[in-house]
């Protein structure tokens, strides 16, 4: 099982949450943006759950990457939007990882 | 005429906004709503310029912030207002907060349900200004001492924030105060080379200061606000931005200067950071005097 390190940002006006695997990412604030990592052993799929609050019409963006070395880090999810009337928006969702997210994609 | 003025103000403090800053305050810079970004900001109702830190991190209850400040002399922007004198001062602030008093940590992934966040800190701040003090009833002196002034604050304070368009904020505390605002800005002349007979011309050398009986007491803040963003869809016509009504209240209940104002502040925010305050129009009434300033921000951060 390869151990790797998930990169957490995201992007709102109020605090915001992200489970990998049901465990809490702790993301760390600079203004508007919150990131945070977590390392862990993955075998083909990662949970992700999110909880991202804000003012109401105001834009969220949700990346999880991995970081390679001397690349673009490779892309897990992504989600973004607009935050809803109520605040908050939340979903969770499972995503198939590849033991080394940063190996280039074969040409079909 | 004057509403007209008072439009092209409001939509005036948009320019100075390159960058943008949190900010919900009345004109005087007091706030009982505390926010939680990184800001460099500017309050030229005020005269304030203030750099802040806040360290926090989500899965936390706890998290801090710094600020540091400077004030010039007088506000600059208050277009109605009785002449309220201030020295320049500078000082900084620490915050401690607790987040998550009444209000549940989100549940995480979907069902979140509205959001709703609350936080309760304890503020303590401190600053220094210096300025010339002209006693009633004294003789004009040219060997009068700078007067000194040591300001401590202590502010509790409850936030809350709900359904994603609201924000709530109560403080109350005890800070050393003076009673410039309440003094009258003069100048001292001294004469350093008289004019001829019959002329009326002279070389004065002037030195600022405040006339009157000076005080220093305790008072006991009481402030609160309540924020209400608008729908997205209400725009000031030209511009994008989302706009928030807060309604507030600043009352001391110290018995030495005991008093109560209140009013309304109208801000235009970032659209894409509703948190950002790019300018805002704040009108108080005290009882007495009917105060109308400008408010705007500079942030570097986002």
């Amino acid at each position: 099982m390869p151990t790797i390190t998930f990169q957490c940002a995201i992007s709102s006006t109020m605090v915001s949450y992200i489970n990998l695997q049901g465990k809490p990412v702790p993301l760390h604030q600079s203004g508007t943006n919150w990131t945070g990592s977590l390392k862990l052993s993955v075998t083909d799929t990662l949970d992700i759950a999110y909880t991202i609050t804000g003012i109401t019409e105001s834009p969220w963006t949700l990346a999880v990457t991995v970081d390679c070395p001397g690349g673009k880090p490779a892309s897990i999810f992504s989600a973004n939007g607009n935050i809803p009337s109520g605040g908050s928006v939340g979903d969770t969702k499972t995503v198939k990882v590849s033991a080394n997210p940063c190996a280039p994609k074969s040409e079909p | 005429m004057r509403l007209l003025f008072l439009i092209a103000a409001f939509v005036a403090t948009g320019l100075f906004g390159s960058a943008q800053e949190s900010l919900y305050q009345s004109g005087n810079g007091e706030t009982a709503i505390y926010l939680r970004q990184s800001t460099t900001a500017v309050n030229l109702g005020d005269s304030k310029a203030s750099v802040a830190y806040i360290d926090r991190t989500n899965i936390h209850p706890y998290s801090w912030g710094v600020e540091a400040y400077a004030t010039a002399n007088t506000g600059v922007a208050s277009l109605f207002a009785s002449t309220q004198p201030k020295a320049p001062e500078g000082g900084g602030s620490g915050t401690l907060v607790r987040h998550y008093i009444l209000a549940k940590r989100p549940v995480v992934g979907a069902g979140a349900g509205p959001a709703k966040e609350d936080w309760l800190l304890v503020d303590g701040g401190y600053g220094r200004s210096s300025f010339y003090i002209y006693p009633t009833n004294a003789a004009p002196s040219t060997s009068t001492a700078k007067t000194s002034f040591e300001r401590f604050r202590t502010i509790l304070a409850y936030n809350y924030f709900a359904g994603g368009d609201r924000i709530l904020g109560f403080a109350a505390g005890a800070e050393r105060r003076n009673n410039l605002s309440n003094l009258k800005s003069t100048s001292q002349q001294t004469v350093v080379v008289a004019g001829a007979p019959g002329s009326t011309s002279s070389i004065v050398t002037t030195q600022a200061g405040y006339y009157g009986n000076y005080k220093v007491y305790i008072a006991a803040p009481i402030y609160t606000d309540a924020l209400f963003y608008l729908p997205g869809k209400v725009m000031v016509p030209g511009f994008d931005n989302r706009i928030g009504v807060d309604l507030f209240t600043r009352s001391d209940l110290a018995a030495v200067n005991r008093g109560s104002a209140g009013g309304i502040g109208i801000f235009l925010f970032k659209k894409s950071d509703p948190l950002s305050s790019i300018g805002g129009l704040t009108a108080s009434y005290d009882g007495t005097n009917f105060q109308v300033s400008l408010t705007a921000g500079i942030c570097f951060s986002k």
